[in-house]
């Protein structure tokens, strides 16, 4: 009897321990060392405390304005989009439509691609002499396009191409939400006659707006964070065209070999990161 | 049903300490000595860790061989090889640097050397080397691993850069490659030989430069006469009259569309542009060969000699094995004294497609194309420029390169003017050089 009371005050405990052990080994200790570094400066014999002198360089590096307009032109670009899209692809597959299964699958698929190997794609498919949109342009007798080469255009076709790969799955989430709004609602509405507009803005968008608080954050995040692609595609250029922070950040620590500075820009990104989604939190609770 | 109570402060406690316990983890190797785990707990082997960026197949299985022969003659002792690209090197000893965990004995780029001997982690393998070792090296080879009477390594190979042409293009053309260096084309004949190939074959550009790389450039700015630092090495000499010629030559080959646009910026991949007939002329290095057996199926190429200006110049690049300051420096020593016999560096060189870096390699051979040994001696003797060669193994050219090409890229994607940019340029090497 005493046994089976113990096991059940140990039992919750060690069904999550596993993951809080996780979480503090492979998020919390991290970020700590991250603090730990930026505040350090390391050699192979001593780690030197160098105090806060990498926090005002932050403000003097004018690549790092770059890098940090870039991160906000592609958050504020893509975030947007892919929500929209994401939407619309859920509205659309909520409905009873021959291959609906497949189609769900296939816009989930290039989420499911590895970031390196969409970068490729894309680089390819983007290519002025040899891609595939330039080959469609000149079918149509229209001059190619340098889309990747354009500083202008590159961070555009670097939207679209984070856009496609995120918004198959926010639409998952999205359907989830759609799902769970019970028919009677949409046939109450009917009756009194609402068409299918005032449907969706007085009952379906209500009624989904914790997932679309949900797929903001997660968007939000993911959009701070990218890096895959872009290093793959332009590793930042033309110029600094698509320099972002995660790229700044990985050029710093690793081919200028200063690891303390690129974990400043590191905790830079986490604390813009951090007071975002709080404000985002705050918001959907109020 | 039965209440549970959660205390989370104990819960908080247990979990943390097994997180922390779970992080720590990562640390243990470091307190009984990087890789040699093994050999600290056993008494018994010694474990040494390696890492290595293979071009392809063939170098990875000539260092496999390489290292069970070096296996085989030291009983006891067995190596541990951690493969990743040259782009990544950088990335991989620094995440070791940070977490302590340094490897015995690593490839890394010759002119990447001089700064990680800044930070003091590299080895000085001098006494475990003969004494007139470095005599058997090609001596600016040599130069990227000798500091004062400190050895950090063995330099293996020397990749050198020449100008790869579409075969079938050119006979098309009516164009014949230059046979001897003193028949290298100038600038203008190289940019002539370019259209011809646009008008007369499908290749929609008639030359292009070799990628991202800002040591390519290098060699451009100083066919033209400019140099990167002033004569005694200790201002930037970049902002000149040549510098800008070189630059703003550059820039004018994209402008006329003679040159494919994203090459320099790195946005596009040069290799598809060139075995596609794209391209008819591509400043490369023998390094490319492997890549070019396999994917140029549809025409032929060869390599000829480097255009000049005012004076023929490129920059040679080569690996070098570096030993690291860890716990097993000995037996990471022997491996490197094997690693440096004339038969290894002759094997793994040439498995690499480069020249030795050691002046006798008997029997080198590429894995394709080893007729072309020869031609690229000659061409490393023919555009050697000793000072070019001394500044892109200074610290300050390892620690300013990535800002350097990201100037470049600015200036020929028209984001900056050639000026401005060597303006940001020569502002960049002078704040490095302080």
């Amino acid at each position: 009897m005493v046994r089976s009371l113990r096991l059940k005050e140990t039992g919750p405990y060690l069904f999550v321990a596993p993951n809080v052990a996780l979480v503090l080994a492979f998020s919390t200790f991290p970020l700590l060392y991250g603090i730990y570094l930026s505040v350090h400066s390391l050699t192979l014999d001593a780690t030197t405390f160098v105090g806060l002198q990498n926090y005002p360089r932050l403000v003097r590096d004018p690549i790092l304005r770059v890098s940090l307009t870039n991160t906000l032109y592609y958050v504020l670009g893509s975030v947007p989009l892919a929500l929209a899209l994401a939407l619309t692809l859920a509205i659309g597959l909520n409905r009873r439509i021959p291959m609906r299964d497949a189609l769900r699958s296939m816009y989930l698929l290039p989420h499911l691609i590895s970031g390196v190997t969409t970068g490729l794609l894309w680089q390819w498919m983007y290519s002025p002499s040899l891609g595939i949109l330039n080959g469609l342009l000149s079918l149509a007798g229209l001059p190619p396009s340098q889309w990747l080469q354009n500083p202008r255009l590159t961070m555009l076709c670097i939207i679209l191409v984070g856009v496609w790969t995120q918004a198959g799955y926010y639409m998952v989430l999205y359907l989830a939400g759609l799902q769970s709004i019970p028919p009677e609602y949409y046939d109450a509405a009917a009756a009194d006659g609402a068409g299918n507009w005032q449907s969706f803005r007085l009952i379906t968008l209500p009624l989904i707006r914790p997932i679309t608080y949900l797929v903001l954050i997660i968007a939000t995040l993911t959009a701070f964070r990218v890096f895959d692609i872009i290093y793959v595609m332009t590793g930042g250029g033309p110029g600094r065209a698509s320099l972002v922070l995660v790229v700044y950040m990985y050029q710093q620590a690793f081919n200028a070999m200063n690891s303390s500075y690129g974990a400043t820009i590191g905790i830079l990104l986490f604390s813009i990161v951090f007071l975002l989604t709080l404000a985002q939190l705050r918001a959907s609770r109020a | 049903m039965s209440h549970i109570r959660v205390g989370r402060r104990e819960f908080l406690k247990r979990t943390g300490a097994a997180g922390l316990a779970l992080a720590s983890m990562d640390a243990l190797p470091r307190l009984v000595g990087s890789s040699g785990t093994t050999a600290a707990l056993a008494g018994e082997r010694t474990t040494l860790s390696l890492i290595y960026a293979p071009r392809g197949d063939p170098d990875r299985t000539a260092l496999q061989e390489m290292l069970r022969e070096f296996e085989r003659r030291n009983p006891g002792t067995n190596v541990e090889v951690e493969l990743t690209t040259v782009g990544r090197l950088p990335e991989v000893i620094q995440t070791r640097l940070v977490s302590r965990n340094l490897p015995d004995v690593a490839y890394l780029v010759g002119n990447r050397v001089p700064a990680y001997n800044k930070l003091g982690i590299l080895a000085d393998v001098s006494s475990s080397l003969p004494p007139d070792i470095g005599d058997e090296f090609v001596a600016y080879r040599w130069a990227e691993v000798q500091f004062g009477s400190r050895i950090v390594g063995v330099p293996i190979g020397h990749g050198v850069r020449a100008l790869a042409y579409n075969v079938d293009y050119f006979q098309k053309a009516g164009i014949e490659a230059p046979r001897s260096p003193d028949q290298a084309w100038t600038w203008d004949q190289f940019v002539d030989v370019a259209q011809r190939l646009m008008r007369s074959t499908d290749a929609k550009f008639g030359l292009m430069f070799e990628d991202n790389s800002f040591d390519h450039w290098a060699g451009i700015h100083y066919q033209a006469g400019g140099t990167l630092l002033n004569r005694d090495m200790t201002a930037p000499a970049i902002n000149s009259p040549e510098g800008l010629e070189a630059l703003e030559w550059a820039i004018d080959l994209h402008r006329r569309k003679i040159a494919p646009p994203g090459v320099v910026e790195g946005t596009q991949n040069p290799y598809p542009l060139f075995t596609s007939g794209a391209v008819g002329m591509w400043m490369i290095g023998a390094w490319a060969i492997s890549a070019l057996e396999s994917q140029m199926t549809r025409h032929r190429y060869n390599f000829t000699y480097m255009p000049r200006k005012k004076r023929a110049a490129v920059v040679t690049t080569g690996g070098v094995w570096t030993v690291f300051r860890t716990r097993q420096l000995e037996q990471a020593s022997k491996l490197l004294v094997f690693l440096a016999s004339e038969e290894s560096i002759t094997k793994l060189a040439g498995a690499r497609a480069q020249n030795s870096a050691r002046k006798r390699a008997r029997g080198l051979r590429w894995p394709a194309k080893s007729e072309l040994v020869e031609f690229f001696g000659r061409q490393a003797d023919a555009a050697f420029q000793p000072q070019l060669q001394k500044e892109t193994i200074l610290p300050f050219y390892g620690a300013t390169r990535d800002a350097l090409t990201a100037e470049l890229g600015l200036a020929i994607s028209g984001q900056k003017s050639a000026k401005q940019a060597l303006q940001d340029m020569e502002r960049l090497i002078a704040s490095e050089l302080k």
